[in-house]
């Protein structure tokens, strides 16, 4: 008997085929599949293509479970880029994946603690939303941990 | 499989939720900082329900960092060293700054009075140059919470009652501990003169004031121990003492504390150890979140009893826990992992895994110091109380004149600044 196929969607309506005992990895999914086994096709509309692409790599992975810890910490160091970073880390989230949602989350943790505030906010993208007289205040009020 | 070009990834337009996840993962000091990075991280920065997540991961990270403190002998200063539980030989060098007055102040006027939750309480004698160091003057005594995770540290404002006279024999007791109810982190103060209770004094960082209670320590309790070597004590909002009952100190029982309610209340020994001869070794503590008690038989064997129902007495249930350990060894108490900690006269503190029956040792013991032992937790707790300058008011006594008759208000404007540029100033306004 042949090892049943699941079909993925990403947001942009690309399709990805993975082997079910690989794809029920995802807590997420593993619920659909419960609920709804019969299911051809599982939209995922929050997650892209890259992204998904991403995902499905991490999932068809060959590892010993002994070094698995290794293995996810490894694919997520590959995938230096912020917001690449950021998108994987959603995505695990969303499909409940949770060794690789830890390992996106400690990287990107990693990346931005020793960042300046400025630096902080361009890599992720963030509004300062404080008036200058604000941001002074703010700052006055940490200074010790400048 | 090649997707069209698609718009970066902005945080703001991910869930909170995602946020959360990335920033838990980032140290308390870093975390201080990146309030000011916009209005809703400082908004998720300051949530009572992220400062409490980010302390649990703290706490059960496998890395577990031990510090030890060592009071100081003779000619000694005051220390405090880290080491990885993983490898505890080692030492960690610049993990932590010592807070100025921690290592200017003459070692043995620095007592550690307890920790809890990544939050360290201390306190020290304030300079009097009209006595030795080595006679207490409760008035001179300044007390403070530390947080080493951010560098903070919060001076206590001076308590009500204090011992009449020099030298009356009054002991004055302290412990440090959190309720999880009400969460806030309190400092109980216990007197005792002449074998009679004086009334209790807890301090409350919610309220930064102390209040006095009305229910005292239990009478026919003549004396306690209160040691807190390893200072896990007080996780679910109860401090503990082992006391001694009676004029001849045979019949001994535990005293509790309950942080939230402010009552005293009190629990049997196992039956078979509330007549045993009171040993100075005895201790209490906490194992897997349940109070035990660490007994020494008069061979030296210890035993570890364990309280599986708390306030039952007949829940006491003995444990084999340290057979493997032989020799003797002075029990310290478990870590919150449920590594078991002790000092012996060869090898110094120790540290025992009862999941693997493996022992480390840690070295560094001198008869002339006592050591405390606790857990570095990254700690958010108290993110702001140090702001420019804090107002406090201490009481400072004139020297060599009774102390009530002569207690004098002073203003203490304290500057604190701790990091980068690292100055302590401190001004002193007589009024």
């Amino acid at each position: 008997m042949s090892k049943k196929t699941l079909t993925l969607m990403s947001k942009d309506k690309q399709l990805f085929n993975i082997e079910e005992h690989l794809a029920v990895q995802s807590v997420t999914i593993r619920n659909m599949v419960k609920e709804d086994g019969a299911s051809s096709v599982i939209p995922l509309p929050r997650v892209d293509s890259e992204t998904l692409a991403l995902v499905i790599e991490y999932l068809n992975r060959q590892q010993a479970p002994e070094e698995d810890e290794d293995y996810v910490k490894k694919f997520v160091d590959e995938r230096g880029e912020i917001p690449t970073l950021l998108e994987l880390a959603q995505a695990a989230l969303d499909l409940d994946i949770k060794k690789l949602m830890d390992a996106a989350c400690m990287k990107v943790a990693d990346l931005i603690k020793d960042f300046t505030l400025e630096e902080v906010r361009e890599a992720l993208r963030i509004e300062n939303d404080r008036t200058p007289e604000e941001e002074k205040a703010i700052r006055d009020e940490f200074q010790w941990a400048f | 499989m090649a997707s069209p070009h698609q718009q970066p990834t902005t945080i703001e337009n991910l869930p909170g939720e995602l946020l959360s996840e990335i920033l838990i993962r980032i140290p308390a000091k870093p975390l201080a900082r990146m309030r000011c990075v916009s209005k809703p991280w400082n908004a998720v920065l300051s949530k009572p329900s992220f400062i409490k997540s980010h302390l649990h991961r703290s706490m059960h990270d496998d890395d577990e960092i031990l510090l030890v403190l060592a009071d100081g002998g003779l000619c000694v200063p005051f220390s405090m060293t880290a080491h990885f539980s993983q490898s505890p030989r080692l030492e960690l060098t610049n993990f932590i700054k010592l807070p100025v007055m921690l290592s200017q102040y003459e070692s043995e006027t620095v007592q550690f009075l307890g920790s809890v939750n990544g939050l360290i309480c201390f306190c020290y004698q304030s300079d009097n140059d009209d006595f030795p160091y080595h006679i207490t003057l409760y008035t001179d005594l300044v007390i403070q919470i530390w947080n080493p995770s951010l560098s903070t540290v919060l001076t206590l404002p001076p308590f009500q009652l204090l011992p009449n006279r020099y030298f009356d024999f009054t002991n004055v007791y302290f412990r440090f501990g959190y309720d999880p109810k009400t969460d806030d982190y309190k400092l109980v103060k216990l007197m005792s003169r002449s074998q009679e209770w004086l009334q209790v004094e807890v301090y409350s960082l919610r309220k930064d004031s102390w209040g006095l209670l009305t229910q005292r320590f239990p009478s026919h309790v003549i004396e306690i121990d209160n040691e807190d070597s390893v200072s896990v004590d007080g996780y679910d909002g109860r401090l503990h003492w082992l006391g001694s009952i009676g004029k001849e100190k045979k019949l001994r029982t535990i005293v509790a504390f309950d942080l939230g309610m402010e009552t005293f209340s009190e629990t049997s020994l196992p039956h078979s150890l509330i007549d045993h001869n009171v040993s100075w070794l005895d201790t209490l503590g906490v194992i897997a979140g349940k109070l035990c008690l660490l007994s020494c038989t008069e061979n030296l064997k210890c035993e570890v009893w364990v309280m599986n129902e708390y306030g039952v007495a007949e829940s006491w249930v003995k444990h084999d826990l340290l057979s493997e350990l032989s020799g003797v060894i002075y029990p310290y108490g478990f870590t919150l992992s449920n590594k078991f900690l002790y000092v012996t006269f060869a090898d110094g503190i120790g540290m025992y895994d009862q999941i693997s029956a493996d022992t480390k040792i840690m070295g560094m013991t001198s008869l002339h110091r006592t050591y405390k032992i606790v857990r570095y937790v990254e700690s958010l707790v108290w993110m702001a109380p140090i702001r420019s300058s804090i107002l406090k008011t201490v009481n400072r006594v004139r020297a060599g004149v009774d102390l009530q008759a002569w207690l004098t208000l002073t203003l203490i404007v304290c500057e604190v600044t701790w990091g980068f540029n690292n100055t302590y100033r401190k001004k002193m306004v007589q009024i």
